[in-house]
């Protein structure tokens, strides 16, 4: 991604590059995936709405040796922003600082002067005016809208008795990883997003259950959970650990585990202070398995 | 807050104390030399979970959020131990005191340890078991359990329960014994054996109490007094899921 010095022209020219934040400083709003702000690289600067990341921008300079060096332009360079609507590009006090406004893509633009310098086998390395050069990379804000099992991570424990208020029943514990996906389908690659989640009783409740026990506790009106955030929050990968038990006295008979119909529930998940209402889940409690809107 | 630390002699006091267990265990973390810290809190309960955090200490808080538990608190200290930062800064917020007991720090105020509106004075159903279940999971389910105890559900014949337990940290399944423990004991050995390390009761600062006769709570996330119907709840926590500037305000609506 550095600019490669390959000619007496190109020698007077600036590559912009940039890097951001390591997502290990305890830090919610972006993640850390490496890009460039040159013409080279084709990358996506990740940040969540109200995220801020700061880009630092850095030159490579090739002189009339052929030696390269490279110093910080961040401060030098002019930002802007392809659609502040979307994200805002500091060109003031923090220069360099992007922050996700709305859901989209946009741009993310360092401009920066450089002396021009030219060789002639004459008079040898001189400089002969300024190099505007213009670096740009996308800049993608991102919505937490839906939620996806992550593959391979889904389990359910075979159906045991187990006790519910002191009474005997039986029932079965479904594990699986959430990851939250952007309003593209994307994951959300960041971590220490805040959730919670609501679940309410529809009118298919054969398993009688009459409570659910919910990641923040607290009812919602009728239903239960709240939609927190109550200090859980994304792993790194923007995903996180769902465990679904289910433990009913109708699936028990005379002491023996049985099956006794169905119960279906809906699932309202807040990531991030989005309610994820376009992606509701339909949770199926049977007293040997649980589906997830089906599966 | 800034945070400046040497840690060698921490590592150092770790590595060569005898395995006498817990107390042993947390008494070397306490008697752990700093060189430098200084510390910005907005409460009694945001220090104490600041300093558990940065120094990874097992703690149990019981509070009352009134207006002297909620003071701000600036400290910097040099050459000392992390259990002096403790004391001092519970020192700050008469009348709390700090033990060690069970392995955990506990810091609370006298007054409310023995108080028959205390919550954490009841004692664990027979019927509360924990097989292979993760840590977050037990603290749901004991949650559900003293909940029906404080506020009764009264829920029909044949009732069963259903729901979700979410979280980002990964942890592992645990098999154990809590029927008989006081809610306080049986937090503490969540604490000692499970990944979280932090549980928080805050008391609302209200002379009324539930119908069932017992102090009403709150959380870090929820600053205001669940209704009756929710009581109580508690924060049990990691020590990297404290974030600071996540508490103390509510929740702001969804979009």
């Amino acid at each position: 991604m550095i600019g490669e010095v390959a000619s007496v022209e190109s020698r007077g020219q600036r590559v912009i590059d940039s890097h951001v934040a390591n997502e290990g400083d305890y830090w919610r709003g972006s993640g850390a995936h490496p890009w460039h702000l040159d013409e080279e690289t084709e990358s996506i600067l990740y940040i969540l709405v109200n995220g801020v990341v700061n880009v630092i921008a850095t030159g490579s300079y090739g002189d009339c040796n052929g030696l390269i060096s490279y110093q910080d332009v961040t401060g030098a360079s002019t930002w802007t922003s392809g659609n502040p609507a979307i994200a805002t590009v500091n060109n003031t006090t923090h220069k360099g600082q992007v922050t996700g406004v709305s859901g989209g893509a946009t741009y993310a633009n360092a401009d920066h002067s450089a002396a021009r310098w030219l060789f002639s086998p004459n008079i040898g390395c001189f400089q002969q005016g300024y190099f505007e050069h213009m670096a740009q990379s996308q800049a993608g804000v991102q919505v937490p809208t839906s939620l996806s099992i992550v593959a391979g991570t889904s389990s359910t424990t075979s159906e045991a008795t187990c006790t519910t208020g002191g009474l005997a029943g039986c029932g079965v514990t479904r594990a699986f990883k959430y990851q939250v996906n952007d309003q593209s389908g994307q994951p959300i690659r960041i971590a220490n997003m805040g959730f919670g989640d609501v679940i309410c009783n529809t009118s298919t409740n054969q398993l009688n259950l009459q409570s659910y026990t919910t990641t923040c506790g607290g009812q919602t009106g009728s239903c239960w959970g709240t939609a927190g955030p109550c200090s859980q929050y994304t792993d790194a990968n923007g995903q996180f650990n769902e465990r679904i038990p289910v433990c009913a006295p109708a699936c028990i008979s005379s002491g023996t585990c049985c099956t006794a119909g169905q119960t279906i529930a809906n699932q309202t998940w807040t990531v991030d202070g989005y309610t994820l209402n376009s992606d509701v889940k339909s949770i199926t409690f049977k007293c040997n398995t649980i589906l997830v809107n089906g599966n | 807050m800034r945070v400046a630390l040497f840690v060698p002699v921490l590592l150092f006091a770790l590595s060569v104390i005898p395995a006498h267990g817990q107390t042993a265990e947390i008494q070397a973390q306490l008697d752990a030399r700093v060189s430098q810290y200084s510390l910005s809190a907005n409460s009694l309960a945001d220090a104490i979970l600041r300093v558990a955090k940065q120094f990874e200490l097992p703690v149990g808080i019981e509070w009352l959020k009134n207006k002297p538990a909620l003071q701000g608190l600036g400290l910097a200290w040099k050459d000392t131990t992390v259990g002096d930062i403790i004391r001092s800064v519970v020192r700050r917020y008469p009348p709390y005191s700090f033990r060690v007991e069970r392995g955990i720090v506990h810091v609370s105020r006298p007054d409310l340890l023995n108080d028959s509106h205390n919550f954490l004075n009841l004692k664990v159903p027979d019927f509360f078991g924990v097989s292979q279940e993760p840590g977050g999971f037990v603290n749901v389910q004991l949650r559900e359990v003293v909940q029906n105890i404080v506020s009764p559900r009264n829920l029909p014949p044949g009732a069963g329960v259903g729901g979700d337990y979410a979280t980002g940290l990964e942890e592992r399944p645990l098999t154990l014994a809590l029927r008989g423990l006081t809610v306080r004991e049986a937090l503490d050995k969540l604490v000692d054996v499970s990944e979280h390390k932090m549980w928080v009761v805050t008391f609302s600062n209200s002379s009324e109490l539930t119908p069932t006769g017992f102090r009403q709570t709150e959380t870090l996330w929820h600053p205001t007094p669940f209704p009756d119907r929710d009581q109580p709840m508690w924060d049990f926590l990691a020590w990297e899921d404290y974030h600071p500037a996540a508490v103390g305000t509510p929740p702001q609506p969804p979009h």
